[in-house]
């Protein structure tokens, strides 16, 4: 479990509860599912974080274990070890996976309420180059 | 025998002229300066049948109407593609602006979708 991505999804959870509880320009009354969704995800966020230092510590003790039961030659022992740190991993894995998707989502309502507040509709900064569609689209037939 | 030869060549001209299909920027390019000339038949010359019917020459004439302020077209450029869906996207550039051109080709090579959006100015 590197410290650096702790902190981050820390500060993340932390910034995304700090922003529910500022107040809101132009529709604030209308919205208070807003600030109710805001601090759910960063509630969110901290349990995901927790679960993979969770499997991140296990995984860690069972390689321990295996490279001891190994060097003691002890190959049955050693197996299972190994693969019960294989399956903290994998459950780590799905907890990052987790936590990209709650990301996601978070990123996605933000940029709805700053549509709907009329400002920029991306939060992520574009590729050089890329183009940005605007307006209305004409044609015919769904791509 | 080179008398033969020579018929062998030419028929595999032939034929590969015959199956050849125009390019998905072709494509692209023909219907986009169509629609800005307000050409009905120009539009619809490379669509599927099922996207012909949906063209009007009122929705040929808006489209050409929203392309005519952006000044003269210039040249497409690809901007994405993923061919095994038969998706092709392509930036148009005219005088005053540009404008993104997407394609859906059938597996006939023919315009099953075709959607022009205006692009944010640089």
């Amino acid at each position: 479990m590197s410290t650096p991505r702790t902190l981050a999804s820390l500060a993340l959870a932390a910034a995304l509860a700090t922003a529910a509880e500022r107040p809101l320009p132009a529709s604030a009354d209308a919205t208070p599912w807003i600030v109710g969704g805001a601090a759910a995800a960063a509630a969110t966020l901290l349990i995901i974080n927790h679960n993979k230092q969770v499997h991140a510590k296990y995984a860690a003790y069972d390689h321990q274990v295996a490279a001891e039961q190994a060097a003691a030659n002890d190959a049955a022992a050693a197996y299972r070890s190994e693969r019960q740190a294989y399956q903290h991993e994998a459950a780590l894995v799905a907890a990052y996976k987790h936590e990209t998707t709650v990301q996601h989502r978070i990123v996605v309502a933000l940029e709805r309420q700053l549509g709907e507040r009329g400002g920029p509709t991306r939060l992520v900064a574009d590729e050089p180059g890329q183009v940005v569609p605007s307006g209305t689209s004409y044609g015919w037939g769904t791509l | 025998m080179r008398t033969w030869a020579l018929f062998a060549v030419l028929a595999l001209a032939v034929l590969i002229a015959g199956c050849s299909h125009d390019g998905p920027q072709v494509l692209a390019e023909a219907t986009t300066r169509a629609a800005y000339d307000d050409d009905l038949d120009g539009t619809v010359a490379h669509f599927d049948p099922a996207l012909k019917a949906q063209v009007t020459r009122a929705t040929v004439g808006q489209l050409s109407d929203a392309l005519h302020p952006l000044g003269t077209m210039h040249q497409f450029t690809a901007v994405g593609s993923t061919p095994a869906a038969g998706r092709y996207d392509y930036q148009a550039s005219f005088d005053k602006g540009r404008m993104l051109v997407q394609l859906r080709l059938d597996p006939d090579q023919q315009i099953a979708a075709y959607r022009v959006t205006p692009l944010a100015p640089q």
